[in-house]
């Protein structure tokens, strides 16, 4: 009787336990800078989330190793659902370039909330009329051209297949301090053309400052109907978006994890929601979670794996 | 022209609202305190309060963090002049000559100085800031790898050459803050270098931490070791404001290095990545090396405080270029800033000055009464600031310290930068002890990485070769410039002067 009893209790105290998640602030580790594409993001959902359910994100960045420092934070944090990771491609990249001993599988995977697209710009003086343009000018004038990326980060890899396609004809020019360090770069003629995050560069390409070659989204993206894809030109591998997922500490309870994911899904439907993250951040919702993650997680990290070791960048 | 003019039609009609010009006040207030006190910073202050303007309308949100950026990097000397603690880094070479001067007690006079010449900085930099900002931004663009890399190694140069003292010393302390810049991911391929495999290490030792350690905790620890009571004595007068006036007349006598200060503050805040340190810095050192009696540097003399102090301000204007004609943050605390705009919708850029002009002017003109602010403030508030910092000892320094703490944590959250500040708090305390300068060190600490990640940036674009350094105009130029400050340096130092910076 008591033994059944005591097993009752602690059975109603987990349920309770569960249903009261989250009883204090979620802390929301954004692996790089206040402003930055990602953070932005994620205070607006974070907005939402407080309007919705009444829970408390409190947004905490922790900068440095392309992400790689936030993310081990939140790797050795309690499993307690108190401590989430926003993160995105990196992890993948990170991982096979050997800036991070950590892959997704160390984490919980918890849901993919957004989607951000990716454009390859140029200076409007550059003869080029798409991307195809460059990679061919590239292939008959070897070393002229200077292909923009920051080594080892995601737009490295974004480069790797045009660098195959131009056979070598690039120069691979490093950059250090993410897409506006390369946009500069390219208003200044340091570099001809880069991969660079469509938030990034909407405003550039809206005032006639940069051109874009090519999006890298596999269906045309909203915010530039005009430009193709890169599979329209051919370019069939380069497909790579910058989708935002939450990640929790291996070991959460499954019932914490599906509480926060279906909250998330459910903010990232609200229409103001929507519209806040297209205006402020150029992204569009994009939901998974489950099976249907992994499966996305495990085809990527395949596709990374494969382009590092194309290009010699595995450790 | 235009710009200016609408500047103050558009953007003084936003301040003069009651709730932004409270917002104004507050916000130099909350940044002068932030800035005062040792460990806390102006990227600090902006930081935590980002979270307040969420629900605010976009224009007073942008004048509560101007505020706070103006107030953050003025309050500054006045830990430094007070307790020899540079408040934030760009008030590190303020030490050399205002705690002297305080200790002589002209505490009030210094204090005068530093407010004064911070308000000049300020002023003269929002002037430039308003009527040239696209244009040195579109200037800014030419500057590429190569230049970046020169530029590096003619500040370095410069103020290496500069350095009294020991050579040995002080080439150990290059050295030093050379090793110490390397540790981290590389800054081109990002593989950890020097971290031992502690992944702790992998991110590298931040500014922030090694600074207070290097400075506070030593200054922290001698406090301690001393007889006194209080670090302030009570009876330390607090400013005049005769005494401001005074400090404005003696600003207006040595005009030239106010000017000259202001031109190498306003000039490396509008680079990106170099910043209030640097500035403040190369400026201390320019004014000694162009004065006729360097030897009296370092002794409590107005024109060293004049020269850092005028130069730090004159870096926001700077910093804020890049920012608002290009979405580009010159430093730390227009890297948040440009968060706290992100956030209410407000892409700095291009397109900023087309879709949301009036904000522009906002900021434009907050920036200018920012400074007014700030005098103001400074004047009416220094007794309450000499007041707080005349505490008993055994009350304030554990206070500082704490605040230390929080300031190494605060910036990016880890418990690890709490350990740096307290490791080389122990070494600075050390290095103290055995009369090492630890100018050097920082030195090397700041400008090694810029100079190495844009040479390998530049050698990459240019498939490997080194000749654009000598044939790109600009970055020869700079070269130049090096060798002629380095020549400049060694006679110096052969006259003999002291050993400070």
């Amino acid at each position: 009787m008591g033994k059944r009893f005591f097993v009752m209790l602690l059975t109603l105290f987990v349920i309770v336990s569960f249903a009261a998640y989250p009883t204090g602030p979620i802390k929301v580790v954004v692996p790089y800078a206040a402003g930055g594409a990602s953070d932005v993001q994620v205070r607006i959902i974070a907005k939402y989330v407080k309007q919705l359910f009444g829970w408390d994100f409190a947004v905490v960045n922790i900068t440095g190793g392309g992400g790689s420092t936030g993310a081990r934070e939140v790797l050795k944090a309690k499993p307690d659902g108190y401590t989430v990771l926003w993160y995105h491609q990196s992890i993948f990249s990170n991982f096979h370039v050997g800036t991070a001993e950590f892959n997704y599988y160390d984490f919980t995977p918890v849901c993919i909330a957004t989607r951000g697209n990716r454009v390859v710009v140029t200076r409007p003086d550059t003869p080029w009329k798409d991307l195809k343009d460059a990679i061919e000018d590239a292939k008959k004038n070897p070393g002229k051209i200077r292909l923009g990326a920051e080594i080892g980060a995601t737009s490295h890899f974004q480069v790797i297949p045009m660098q195959m396609a131009a056979n070598n004809g690039f120069i691979l020019a490093a950059s250090s301090g993410g897409d506006m360090d390369r946009i500069t770069k390219i208003l200044g003629g340091h570099m001809d053309l880069s991969p660079i995050a469509l938030s990034a560069a909407v405003p550039f390409l809206k005032s006639g400052e940069l051109k874009a070659l090519a999006v890298l989204s596999p269906e045309r993206d909203p915010f530039l109907p005009d430009v193709p894809t890169a599979k329209e030109l051919g370019l069939e591998e380069l497909v790579f978006t910058q989708d935002q997922m939450f990640f929790m500490p291996k070991g959460t309870p499954e019932e914490i994890v599906k509480t926060f994911a279906n909250a998330i899904k459910q903010v990232i439907q609200l229409k103001e929601c929507v519209d806040e993250l297209a205006e402020k951040a150029f992204a569009i919702p994009m939901y998974m979670d489950g099976e249907e993650m992994l499966n996305f997680l495990k085809w990527e990290d395949e596709r990374f794996d494969r382009f590092a070791k194309a290009a010699g960048l595995k450790k | 022209m235009e710009v200016l003019v609408q500047t103050v039609t558009v953007g003084f009609s936003q301040i003069f609202q009651p709730i932004n010009l409270l917002l104004l006040f507050v916000g130099v207030l909350w940044g002068m305190i932030f800035g005062a006190i040792p460990g806390l910073t102006a990227t600090m202050g902006v930081a935590l309060a980002i979270p307040f303007t969420f629900s605010m309308k976009p224009i007073s949100g942008l004048v509560l963090l101007t505020g706070i950026y103006i107030g953050g990097v003025s309050g500054g000397f006045i830990s430094a002049t007070l307790l020899n603690m540079p408040g934030t880094p760009s008030s590190i070479t303020t030490c050399f000559d205002a705690y002297p001067m305080s200790k002589q007690g002209k505490s009030g006079l210094a204090l005068a100085l530093g407010l004064f010449s911070s308000f000049f900085g300020g002023m003269l930099g929002v002037f430039f800031l308003v009527s040239l900002a696209s244009m040195i931004a579109r200037a800014a663009l030419k500057f590429g790898p190569f230049e970046y890399f020169s530029l590096a190694v003619m500040a370095f140069v410069a103020v290496s050459s500069m350095l009294g003292g020991n050579i040995l010393k002080n080439l150990i302390g290059i050295a030093l803050g050379l090793i110490l810049s390397c540790i981290g991911a590389d800054p081109i391929t990002s593989i950890p270098r020097l971290t031992f495999r502690f992944t702790e290490l992998q991110s590298g030792i931040a500014l922030l931490p090694l600074l207070v350690g290097l400075f506070c905790i030593p200054e922290i620890i001698a406090d301690i070791e001393s007889e006194a009571e209080r670090i302030v004595p009570e009876e330390s007068r607090g400013m005049k404001l005769f005494e401001v006036f005074e400090a404005a007349k003696i600003l207006f006598k040595q005009i030239g290095n106010a000017l000259r200060s202001f031109a190498i503050g306003f000039i490396i805040g509008v680079f990106p990545g170099i910043g209030g340190a640097t500035a403040n810095i190369i400026s201390y050192g320019v004014a000694r090396s162009s004065s006729k009696y360097p030897e009296k540097f370092g002794t409590g003399i107005p024109d060293g405080i004049i020269a850092s102090e005028v130069s730090n301000n004159a870096s926001v204007g700077g910093a804020m270029v890049p920012l608002l004609a290009l979405g580009i943050p010159g430093d730390a605390v227009t890297a948040i800033l440009l968060g706290g705009f992100m956030i209410h919708g407000i892409n700095p850029g291009p397109l900023m000055f087309k879709y949301n002009p009036d904000l522009v002017f906002g900021v434009y003109a907050a920036q200018f009464w920012g400074n007014v602010v700030m005098l103001l403030l400074g004047v009416l508030l220094m007794k309450f600031y000499i007041y707080s910092l005349s505490f008993p000892k055994h009350y304030l320094l554990p206070l500082i310290t704490v605040c230390a703490a929080v300031g190494a944590f605060g910036l990016n959250n880890r418990i690890f930068d709490i350990w740096v500040m307290l490791i080389f708090g122990v070494v600075g305390y050390v290095l103290k002890k055995l009369d090492f300068p630890v100018l050097p060190i920082i030195i090397a600490f700041v400008l090694g990485p810029i100079a190495e990640s844009n040479l390998r940036q530049g050698l990459t674009a240019s498939a490997g070769s080194f000749a654009p350094i000598f044939t790109r105009p600009l970055s020869l130029t700079l070269l130049i410039l090096a060798a002629f400050l380095f020549v400049l340096g060694r006679v110096l130092v052969k006259k003999g002067e002291s050993s400070k910076c």
